[in-house]
């Protein structure tokens, strides 16, 4: 049996006062397990430094879809360092979490101007996977414009 | 009959053995199943991914979207290090920036997350943060908690069973401090959100424990996600005050191994491959 730490068992590791804890057998009654190794674990990236990266919403209006992907992937990279891009979706992008795709929407939606610039609920679950899948969204949602976006909400 | 599941050190074994013992009462449903994790965010390699096929399959949320909705892990960037009295001014700057950061990041998605139908009545980390959860501006329970667990850490004291106590209209009260309340006291409905109607709190020798309330626990399309969820959110408490972390306690009180949902066959098929996994 191996173990693995879930994103939650990774903080905590890298918590000196915690290390003991997650390396001690537990009191109650077990199986026998192997325990967590924390020690090997990386420390987490650090905090962002400063204000928020900021997305310019004249800029975005502007972006291929290409260019707007990268966009995103630097707000994510600059604004939840935690969030691993390391992983690749289907369409060869890397993979997020699904809230991450909306906390994306709710940016670009913020620097458009546009609160309601997406329709969630009109969203395929697929399209909430990847930064291309957000891309994708968004900069057919700017192409659309206003008051289809409005429409569709 | 109420039953109480062995105590195990993985959400993984807990979560599968729950859905075994359940998945073998009649109709795959019981009442009062607790289960038990003494080290809550740790995993049995591969469990999670069996799981995750699964639902992909059948064209379900995954183990991380359900475990999100309770504790929303990929907005938070934790400091690499844990609040403890004393601490320096900057460093705790540096954890209350850190949650603000959470909040604020949660804040801003939740208009666009409620507008899907099937948010209309919140979300359960919404109503943690912005209690009814529906709108900005409400009653923020977690921050409340960090406030006072930090409180009874500078006052010395490491055992506080007043965290524990279970009633809902004090759930609001800033002077005394239950469990986290995500049941709203004029909600009639008896489907739907919230399955998910309270989340208790002990500090028991300086380690903080908890035990989450399902009025309706779907073991295959939620428990495991459920299970994670709430390991993240124990995880950021236990940073955000210097608590050792505790074991998780899912009382389950009724448990649906989802017979009406899924073929019995597969269920039974996603406990052995997951079974397997385990024993390795």
């Amino acid at each position: 049996m191996t173990w693995e730490a879930t994103d939650a068992s990774l903080w905590r590791s890298n918590s000196q006062s915690h290390r003991t804890h997650l390396t001690s057998v537990s009191e109650y009654l077990t199986i026998c397990v192997m325990n967590y190794d924390a020690p090997s674990v990386p420390a987490p990236p650090p905090l962002p430094s400063g204000p928020i990266p900021q997305l310019d919403g004249g800029r975005l209006r502007r972006c291929t879809e290409a260019e707007l992907g990268n966009e995103l992937n630097a707000l994510v990279r600059g604004a939840l360092p935690a969030v691993g891009l390391n992983e690749l979706a289907a369409d060869g992008s890397p993979r997020i979490a699904s809230l991450v795709a909306v906390w994306m929407i709710t940016q670009v939606a913020k620097a458009v101007g546009q609160p309601r610039l997406v329709s969630l609920s009109q969203v395929k679950a697929e399209e909430l996977r990847s930064i291309a899948g957000v891309a994708r969204l968004a900069y057919n949602a700017l192409r659309a414009g206003p008051a289809q976006a409005a429409a569709a909400s | 009959m109420s039953h109480a599941i062995e105590p195990v050190q993985s959400l993984s074994e807990a979560w599968l053995r729950t859905l075994q013992y359940t998945a073998a009462q009649k109709n795959g449903r019981a009442v009062h199943v607790v289960a038990t994790v003494t080290q809550p965010g740790v995993e049995i390699d591969g469990v999670r991914t069996t799981i995750d096929a699964f639902l992909n399959e059948h064209g379900c949320q995954s183990v991380e979207t359900v475990a999100e909705t309770i504790f929303p892990a990929s907005l938070y960037t934790p400091p690499p290090f844990d609040w403890a009295p004393g601490i320096a001014k900057d460093k705790e700057a540096e954890l209350d920036e850190a949650a603000t950061r959470l909040y604020d990041a949660y804040l801003d998605i939740l208009p666009l997350v409620v507008s899907v139908h099937a948010n209309r009545r919140g979300t359960y980390f919404g109503r943690m943060i912005t209690y009814p959860g529906r709108e900005v501006g409400g009653v923020n329970q977690l921050d409340a908690r960090v406030r006072r667990l930090r409180s009874e850490a500078n006052a010395g004291r490491r055992t506080n069973n007043t965290l524990d106590m279970d009633l809902a209209a004090d759930a609001l009260d800033d002077s005394f401090l239950p469990g986290l309340q995500e049941y709203s006291e004029n909600d009639n409905r008896t489907r739907g959100f919230p399955c998910l109607t309270h989340i208790d709190f002990t500090l028991h020798e300086g380690r903080l424990h908890a035990l989450a309330v399902y009025r309706h626990q779907y073991l295959v399309e939620k428990a495991y996600g459920n299970l994670v969820g709430l390991s993240s959110l124990m995880s950021f408490l236990s940073q955000q005050t210097g608590c050792e972390l505790g074991e998780l306690a899912m009382h389950a009180t009724f448990a649906d191994a989802q017979r009406s949902t899924f073929a019995s066959r597969d269920i039974a098929e996603l406990a052995a491959s997951a079974s397997l996994q385990v024993g390795r």
